[in-house]
């Protein structure tokens, strides 16, 4: 097997990537492969680089990649635009989703599911076929019809906004989602709500970046795998039962070990 | 400069006898004697120049080098298809002036609408009625202070009296279309047509004004609408200014809100190449509602200026404000907006906002609110922002697959939209949201321009 075939296999292959925000380093070296089927858990303490992890996948201009390489689908990630990265599947549920005024949540996911159809070859809808859509895809998250024509965000709870991402991933069926702790100010009704909604858009053809502080989302969503960042790097990686060992154990006997 | 100023204010007090010895075209003597007042005011008050307080921004320099003669009444006719674009339906009612003056064959209020329509000119001289002249008042009144409401009341052609009877509930949209049609090649005019609106007690009215012209022609309005509004009544009132790209604009809006009244105004400024707008709303007695909006777009080397004053002078009244701007090019934005609480005022509830939207690096805003307050029981609050656009939004934008060029399209039309979704009836609300995006396309000269979407 050539080095070729092997980059073709992986869905995303992360490799000793650094970035940097305003001079400051904060992913030092990450290393991380994911395939089509999988779940991935990146847990971490605060200020770890788990946040940055996820905005650079998806292309925040804040950030300066300094070293490594993302490989996509066989594709330079870095070189490619936010927009061509979400016209490829990659999708980013935000951990604090933006208030876009005047604009409808409906116009909003229109626009964007056009673009990803478009670029897949598909047909565009025109307003009476993706109001049908969705208001199917709307019953997943449990939303309310008349979210439908409020402005992007704009006077959601925190919870209602949560949702609203995760419609917006129901909607763009994305390739590649990274979920950048969407649990954060969820109550449980909320969290669970979300986390049915992830499982449903699960397919084998398809991946997710599930990005938490706390093992509690992962009762919802079960990782394939799960891995421990510290100070900008992966320092332990293992199956689903270490977020358990996480949980028991807090952050601080990783962190001690990763000094070290 | 000083020189240029004198000798354009003779320029037009000149042409003012020269009509007025011109017996024939002359308005009413009752009309005329209020012409003499107004112009020995304009002739003492002149012209500003940037050192006034109010005019500190707005340099009227290249209206001043123009000489505008006072229009004639058009030679050709106009057709009915130049208005069809500012009409809600096509059998609204409408009263159209071209150039100033009335236009019978183009104007058309059924009985059913449930107004009276007055003209006062040379063609009609009759008596004016106990509403005409207090919605003059107003105008009058703003005239004590600023020249071009002066200049507007002693050069007008037209006298336009929308009168709503007592208790009339007019759910129709009517429709004050000002037109100018000088072309370029004549010589450069200047039409002063003069709106008056009285609504009777408990009555209600859905007004539609509109300012447009030749897109090449050089020319003038100074305009002037005087608009009382009686106890109980209700006055919606859009007024859109798409001048023409060379054409200078002075408005002035003058309003008296008596007690239990509710004025709503939204204005959409974005045509001129200097448009200046005056309102002055006096607040009248108690229990009156406000809301002024608006929202301006200039570019290129444009100069777009509001000037507000909302007076509240009686107890529990509330108003709101809310300006917003697009603002690109080499172009000017001014915005001015002062509330005064005067101490009896008690109670009193206002807000007013001003954000500007700065879409390039040679553009200007100048904003200045301006809240003065002597009553000590009132809620206040005032602010005014200047920016681009949210590079979070876009950057959200960009994450859900829509493109850099569509994503700023879509955030500067939402900012649009916002103040647009303020206009409570629909159908003015989707003219008017065409209208910008009209704007914004030629502006930015993006083919595939979206909608706004409430």
């Amino acid at each position: 097997m050539n080095d070729t075939q092997m980059k073709d296999e992986y869905m995303l292959e992360i490799k000793n990537l650094h970035a940097s925000v305003a001079g400051k380093e904060i992913l030092r070296g990450i290393n991380l492969t994911v395939n089509a089927g999988e779940v991935h858990a990146v847990m971490g303490p605060n200020g770890s680089g788990k946040s940055t992890l996820a905005q650079v996948l998806a292309g925040h201009p804040s950030y300066e990649i300094t070293e490594g390489e993302v490989i996509y689908k066989g594709k330079n990630l870095l070189e490619m635009p936010p927009e061509e990265r979400a016209k490829d599947g990659v999708f980013l549920a935000f951990q604090y989703p933006v208030e876009i005024p005047g604009v409808s949540n409906s116009y909003f996911l229109k626009a964007g599911l056009n673009e990803v159809r478009k670029y897949r070859g598909l047909e565009t809808l025109d307003a009476l076929q993706f109001l049908k859509l969705l208001k199917e895809k709307m019953k997943i998250v449990e939303m309310d019809p008349s979210f439908i024509n409020r402005p992007v965000n704009e006077g959601f709870s925190g919870g209602e906004k949560k949702r609203n991402e995760i419609l917006q991933m129901a909607v763009l069926e994305p390739t590649l989602a990274i979920l950048d702790e969407t649990d954060s100010g969820l109550d449980i009704d909320a969290l669970r709500i979300v986390s049915e909604g992830v499982n449903t858009l699960k397919r084998p053809d398809n991946a997710c970046i599930v990005v938490t502080h706390y093992q509690r989302l992962l009762n919802y969503i079960v990782p394939d795998f799960v891995h421990v960042l510290v100070n900008g790097r992966i320092v332990k990686s293992g199956g689903k039962e270490l977020a358990l060992e996480l949980e028991a154990n807090g952050y601080d006997q990783i962190k001690e070990a990763a000094t070290v | 400069m000083a020189e240029q100023t004198k000798t354009s204010e003779e320029h037009y007090i000149a042409s003012y006898h020269n009509r007025r010895s011109n017996g024939g075209k002359n308005a009413p003597e009752w009309l005329r004697l209020l012409q003499d007042e107004a112009i020995e005011r304009f002739q003492s008050l002149g012209f500003p120049t940037v050192k006034h307080e109010e005019w500190q921004f707005t340099n009227i320099a290249p209206f001043l080098k123009t000489a505008l003669a006072p229009s004639t009444p058009a030679a050709a006719n106009v057709r009915r298809e130049i208005l069809e674009e500012f009409l809600v339906h096509s059998d609204a009612p409408v009263i159209v002036l071209v150039d100033g003056y009335f236009e019978e064959a183009l104007s058309s209020v059924p009985d059913s609408t449930g107004i009276r329509v007055q003209r006062y000119d040379a063609v009609s001289a009759q008596q004016p009625s106990e509403q005409t002249l207090s919605a003059l008042a107003e105008i009058s009144s703003a005239s004590q202070k600023n020249p071009f409401s002066a200049l507007s009341l002693a050069l007008t052609q037209n006298v336009i009296m929308i009168d709503v009877p007592e208790g009339a509930q007019v759910s129709q949209p009517v429709h004050v279309l000002h037109l100018s049609t000088q072309t370029g090649k004549e010589a450069a005019m200047v039409s002063s047509p003069t709106l008056l609106v009285h609504a009777g007690k408990e009555s209600s009215l859905l007004l539609l004004e509109v300012f447009t012209g030749a897109a090449d022609a050089d020319y003038g309005v100074v305009s002037a609408a005087g608009v009382v509004i009686q106890e109980g009544a209700t006055v919606d009132h859009v007024r859109v200014q798409r001048e023409g790209a060379k054409a200078f604009h002075f408005g002035t809006l003058a309003v008296r809100q008596e007690r239990k009244s509710r004025y709503t105004a939204f204005s959409l400024a974005m045509g001129g190449s200097i448009a200046r707008t005056d309102v002055t709303i006096a607040i009248d007695g108690e229990d009156c509602e406000t809301m002024l909006d608006g929202l301006y777009i200039s570019a290129g080397e444009q100069l777009v200026d509001h000037h507000t004053f909302i007076d509240h002078r009686y107890p529990n009244c509330s108003s709101r404000e809310i300006f917003k701007g697009i603002v690109t090019g080499k172009s000017r934005a001014v915005f001015n907006g002062k509330i005064y609480v005067h101490h009896e005022a008690q109670g009193t509830d206002s807000k007013q906002t001003n954000k500007n939207l700065l879409l390039s690096n040679e553009a200007t805003v100048d904003t200045k609110p301006q809240l003065e307050i002597f009553a000590d029981d009132v809620k206040c609050t005032h602010g005014a922002t200047v920016g681009g656009l949210d590079p979070a939004g876009l950057f959200y934008l960009k994450s859900r697959a829509i493109d850099e060029e569509a994503a700023r399209d879509l955030l500067t039309l939402g900012f649009a939209g916002e103040v647009t979704a303020f206009i409570r009836d629909e159908s003015i609300r989707h003219l008017i949201d065409a209208l910008i995006v009209k704007q914004l396309q030629t502006m930015v000269a993006h083919t595939a321009l979206p909608e706004i979407v409430h």
